[in-house]
């Protein structure tokens, strides 16, 4: 019988199963009766399952990228990819289909009214959705001016400090092929909230306050955007902060 | 012979194209790149369906092509933007790491996974969520087999050391 000291590489193909049967057997019989093997198993352990799933949502949250209908070489013309990505226009059309789109793009059934779409997202928010990858401060910045570029808004933490809210993150979201911007915050107790605003030819108006999947929240129109403020049941506190908020976005 | 090709091509992509991104995801950590990684892949595999084997996979041909784009053409403008080395970019990652359907230890696994060094992460992404044998890697990367599997270890003992580190 071998005898020479495993090493990680095999311990591992004996974890993929990639090992000739002979081997595979040793190491199981090693790992058997071995605890320093056994221990060094556990070390190199990676729970597949949940990488797979990982993964798996990825797809679900790709951006459309269409596949370019045109020949791909034209004589005369720069070849291929790089003529399209020089001319700007991919970057920017895959940018308004929209990062993260997927989730509303996939969707047979996505609703013609944006705040209920807003309100089906929101709805599946828990505190962990937010607390779990927390975005360090540079980064938390950073989606905020990305999202604030997107809708063609200048955001900054400074006009988002609105007192009992605590901003976690911004992202781009889509509707109908067009950027919707989302900004979460949870409040003191932990509850997930979220400011959503897209562009909208529209006249301002008043706050509308109502319930939308079981949410509180006030919907109002401000200097050509559409604003959702959506979160908790308290529509007392929601109708306080979007004040503030109306104050700030205000120029 | 090139018409038929570009057809079984032009038919396969769109189907292709999200696990594309997230093939660029794993190679640029930035969604933006990603997306126009994907892109330019499937234009590059338009322009040279000709050379398309019939019968083999798709999947793998494109990827391979991916890959090229990104070690001959990409890689080196993104490191000289300075956005080649960093850590993940973590608002993109927020962005991908999804948080509506995936249990909390997915997304743990899958943002550990993520900031590994990107041979570690891009082998593991081939072998462990694309399916390829140490072999059909080893080639992808033009690697010795041997490398293949101390890239696994490593990026597993690395992933492993991190989960519920912070």
């Amino acid at each position: 019988m071998d005898m020479t000291p495993l090493t990680d590489e095999q311990i591992v193909a004996f974890l993929d199963d990639a090992l000739p049967a002979e081997e595979q057997a040793r190491v199981a019989l090693a790992a058997a009766n071995d605890p320093s093997v056994a221990k060094r198993i556990e070390r190199l352990a990676v729970d597949r399952d949940a990488l797979n799933a990982g993964f798996d949502a990825m797809l679900a949250v790709a951006p459309l990228i269409a596949v370019p209908d045109a020949p791909a070489n034209e004589p005369g013309q720069p070849s291929g990819w790089r003529h399209w990505v020089l001319r700007g226009s991919a970057a920017a059309a895959i940018f308004a289909v929209g990062i993260g789109a997927g989730l509303f793009l996939a969707r047979t059934d996505a609703p013609d009214d944006w705040t209920v779409a807003v309100a089906d997202y929101q709805v599946l928010y828990a505190t962990e959705t937010l607390t779990t990858l927390p975005l360090p401060d540079a980064a938390r910045r950073t989606s905020l001016a990305r999202t604030g570029a997107a809708l063609g808004l200048e955001l900054t933490e400074d006009a988002l400090a609105v007192s009992g809210l605590a901003f976690q993150r911004a992202q781009i979201l889509s509707f109908n092929n067009a950027p919707l911007a989302q900004l979460a915050f949870l409040d003191s107790n932990g509850t997930p909230f979220a400011l959503c605003f897209r562009r909208i030819d529209a006249e301002d108006s008043a706050p509308v306050t109502e319930d939308l999947a079981g949410l509180a929240s006030v919907t109002w129109h401000q200097d050509g955007f559409g604003f959702i403020l959506i979160g908790g049941d308290d529509a007392q506190a929601v109708e306080s902060w979007q004040k503030q908020f109306a104050d700030r976005m205000g120029t | 012979m090139k018409t038929k090709n570009d057809r079984v091509v032009r038919e396969g992509l769109p189907d292709l194209m999200p696990r594309l991104w997230r093939y660029g995801m794993v190679l640029t950590r930035n969604t933006e790149d990603a997306a126009e990684l994907a892109l330019a892949t499937a234009m590059r595999a338009l322009e040279r369906s000709g050379q398309f084997q019939p019968g083999t996979r798709l999947d793998r041909w494109c990827f391979a092509i991916l890959g090229s784009i990104w070690k001959n053409e990409l890689r080196s403008r993104s490191v000289r933007r300075g956005e080649g080395l960093v850590p993940v970019d973590e608002a993109a990652l927020s962005d991908t790491a999804p948080h509506v359907d995936v249990n909390i230890s997915a997304r743990e696994v899958l943002s550990k996974m993520m900031e590994l060094p990107e041979a570690q992460r891009e082998t593991m992404f081939l072998v462990y969520v694309e399916g390829y044998t140490y072999a059909d890697a080893a080639e992808r990367l033009a690697i010795p087999v041997g490398t293949v599997m101390s890239r696994l270890a490593n990026g597993r003992r690395r992933v492993n050391e991190q989960m519920g580190s912070d």
